[in-house]
């Protein structure tokens, strides 16, 4: 390796030397500074006010130990973020769950359809004695038909007068625990979330219209088999 | 082990000795900063050679002399947003070669110094036209070249004063040589020779 083009040390190189001469009338001849009456250092410098801190900017070190601690920020607030968000969000479905199973106690009662017990219990009784009066809506609204005008008239009347009567949901269990709970109560306050009591509620909806079609179909097998009987008798 | 062998890359970069002991030239700065003119003008003497060479590789000869002014004027104005009064040679190149980029954005052109060069004396062209060969070369042979040949900066001088490091500084030299002589090679054999004939 040559050594004078490194540090002028050495063997001259013939050719280094020679572009030195030539290009030495190119170099730098001293010229004095001619500086304006009012320049001056106007800029504000956080190194003089501050020498501790630009020396501690300046160093080599600092740069990537700043860049890591900013990094390191950033990543600590995002997840401080993004856990705040997330327990923002459980809380608010929490109260939302519990919205729903505080609601149910006090609809329960305004519900104007029957408990589904009660809804099979009708299906499975047997067909009420022809012009009988009986409790249930559905099987006095069936007498109601073979009244004749003026009993019809006087029953319209009753009913008019009397108060409207709701059923009430019947208990799930008679004497257990869960005495006076419906079934969605008792759900929800088991922890059930909304949508799946939504979704369990429409099911049993679905079932017992089921089961009322079936009934329906088995009243009119059973009365189609009791008038083949009275023919031939 | 590899902790050790870590910390010591990490301070294979640092000088200790400029870093814990401040350096005659930081100690102009600090003058400087708090108002004192003799110093920054030996600064200006210091590094007037690395300032001028920077511009040389950069803008036409003719320039180089008010521009070396104009970049120790905004150096004297800024003087306050330098970080580390030891990085003043660094700082200062910048300043120089952002001077240089703005004289081409200015859109000055160098045709009229390129003539002035080319009638004057035999040795001159020639110098002229080697200058004109370094100024072709890639950029990071074409300032090293230049502070060693045309301001007589040995390589360690060169990476002091530009915060480069040693071995980098080193590599482009000899790099930046070889291409040359190549090119003055090619030169001298083609239309150079002829000219000359």
């Amino acid at each position: 390796m040559n050594d004078y083009l490194w540090d002028k040390k050495g063997e001259p190189d013939t050719e280094v030397a020679r572009l030195e001469t030539l290009l030495g009338a190119f170099a730098h001849r001293p010229r004095p500074l001619e500086l304006p009456a009012e320049a001056a250092t106007t800029e504000p410098s956080t190194a003089r006010l501050l020498p501790f801190v630009s020396r501690l900017r300046a160093s080599r070190l600092f740069a990537p130990a700043t860049l890591a601690a900013a990094a390191a920020l950033l990543v600590a607030t995002v997840l401080v973020a993004s856990a705040f968000l997330r327990a923002r969000m459980t809380s608010e479905g929490e109260r939302a769950i519990a919205r729903e199973t505080a609601q149910p106690k006090e609809d329960a009662r305004k519900d104007e359809r029957p408990a589904p017990h009660e809804v099979v219990r009708r299906m499975l009784e047997p067909p009420p004695p022809e012009g009988g009066v009986t409790d249930g809506g559905k099987v006095e609204r069936a007498a109601v038909v073979n009244l004749s005008n003026g009993s019809r008239q006087r029953h319209d009347a009753r009913l008019a007068a009397a108060p409207v009567r709701r059923p009430r949901l019947a208990p799930v269990e008679q004497g257990g625990a869960g005495v006076g709970l419906t079934l969605e109560a008792m759900s929800a306050r088991d922890g059930a979330s909304a949508l799946v009591e939504n979704a369990r509620l429409l099911t049993k909806e679905q079932l017992v219209y089921a089961l009322r079609l079936t009934g329906a179909k088995l009243r009119d097998v059973r009365e189609r088999a009791q008038a083949t009987q009275n023919y031939e008798r | 082990m590899f902790e050790v062998e870590t910390s010591k890359l990490l301070f294979a970069e640092r000088r200790p000795e400029a870093a814990e002991v401040q350096s005659p030239g930081a100690a102009l700065v600090e003058s400087a900063r708090a108002g004192d003119r003799a110093a920054f003008e030996s600064l200006y003497h210091s590094y007037a050679p690395l300032v001028h060479g920077v511009l040389l590789a950069r803008v036409p000869y003719g320039e180089v002399s008010d521009l070396v002014q104009d970049v120790f004027l905004t150096a004297f104005r800024k003087l306050g947003a330098l970080r580390d009064p030891e990085r003043f040679g660094p700082w200062v190149a910048i300043i120089a070669r952002n001077r240089a980029a703005d004289f081409y954005r200015r859109a000055r052109q160098t045709e009229e110094l390129r003539d002035e060069l080319a009638q004057g004396p035999r040795h001159e062209a020639e110098a002229s036209e080697a200058l004109e060969i370094i100024r072709s070369l890639p950029e990071a042979y074409r300032e090293t070249l230049v502070l060693r040949l045309v301001e007589g900066m040995t390589g360690p001088e060169i990476a002091e004063r530009t915060g480069l490091r040693p071995a980098s500084v080193r590599v482009n030299l000899h790099r930046g040589m070889k291409l040359l002589r190549k090119r003055l090679g090619v030169e001298c054999g083609g239309d150079l020779k002829e000219r000359r004939l």
